[in-house]
């Protein structure tokens, strides 16, 4: 199903969101939709396996590893991983999922969504969520504006 | 011993990494400072301050319409009114600042009595020239 702006704007209310394949690395996307969601006042909690802290907050291996728990994840894993977190998503009980879509698809793909839909999760999928942040560059500007032209922006829903 | 509250907006990093230098220098003169993400520091903290210096990247389109972002703009909206504080600007920028610090200081308008500092730029290094425009400015 696709996606609509009402599912976007529920997702981008919540407060506390786990962003799963944060990068340590500053210049990958990851890291800086992290910190960019942080600055932004959302409690962003990392999840990495490969990381017990970024920038000196702590990194958790797994959204069933968080407490308190979180209301959504942001997945910006590649789609073969996202499939277990969707599943991990599920057992944790968060019911908004954000599958990233990067070049290549990111987290998107047929499966992921499948499965998301399969645990009934909400699920926001294909976009990135610089486009749709308040006051967002004009570099993401233009991205959005180019999905409008190409009629890929989420519909009102 | 005086203390310092610096805030920062960055959208890549480049602006962090000036505010970490600024943080660096002030600390180098004896001063207690702490460097914060505007998403980190709660605006009712600055109250009370010695100096709070806050920097923003410049967003805009090349060289016209720079401004602070929404981001910035938010946290300045809450600051509370920052009487007996001395405040300073700093932004980074790729080819100009142009009306970035004019925003900014509009922003404040109200929250600081003066502002007695505006330091840029462009690849996030603290050049010497910034290092002595923060001197001048701290007094030291």
């Amino acid at each position: 199903m696709a996606t609509t702006m009402k599912q976007i704007d529920g997702f981008l209310a919540l407060k506390r969101i786990a962003v799963v394949g944060v990068s340590r690395n500053p210049k990958e996307i990851s890291y800086t939709l992290w910190q960019e969601l942080r600055q932004r006042r959302y409690d962003a909690v990392p999840v990495n396996p490969a990381a017990t802290e970024i920038d000196g907050k702590p990194c958790y291996p797994s959204v069933r590893d968080i407490d308190p728990p979180v209301e959504g994840a942001l997945i910006m894993t590649t789609a073969a991983v996202a499939e277990q977190v969707i599943e991990d998503c599920s057992t944790a009980g968060v019911q908004h999922v954000w599958l990233y879509g990067g070049l290549g698809g990111g987290a998107t793909s047929t499966a992921t969504i499948a499965a998301a839909e399969a645990h009934g999760l909400d699920t926001v999928s294909g976009h990135c969520p610089y486009m749709f942040l308040p006051g967002t560059p004009v570099f993401h500007k233009m991205h959005g504006v180019g999905k409008k032209l190409t009629g890929s922006y989420p519909k009102a829903g | 011993m005086p203390t310092a509250a610096i805030v920062y907006r960055s959208a890549t990093g480049t602006t962090r990494r000036l505010a970490e230098e600024i943080g660096a220098h002030l600390g180098s003169r004896g001063i207690t400072t702490t460097v914060q993400s505007v998403g980190e520091c709660d605006p009712v903290s600055l109250s009370g301050a010695d100096v709070v210096l806050l920097g923003c990247w410049t967003s805009g389109l090349f060289v016209v319409a720079q401004h602070p972002d929404e981001p910035w703009l938010a946290f300045v909206r809450d600051l509370p009114v920052l009487t007996g504080t001395r405040v300073g600007l700093f932004t980074t920028y790729k080819l100009a600042t142009g009306s970035m610090f004019g925003r900014m200081q509009t922003a404040l308008a109200g929250k600081a009595d003066r502002i007695d500092l505006q330091l840029k730029s462009r690849d996030g290094q603290l050049s010497d020239a910034g290092r002595q425009a923060l001197d001048r400015f701290l007094g030291t």
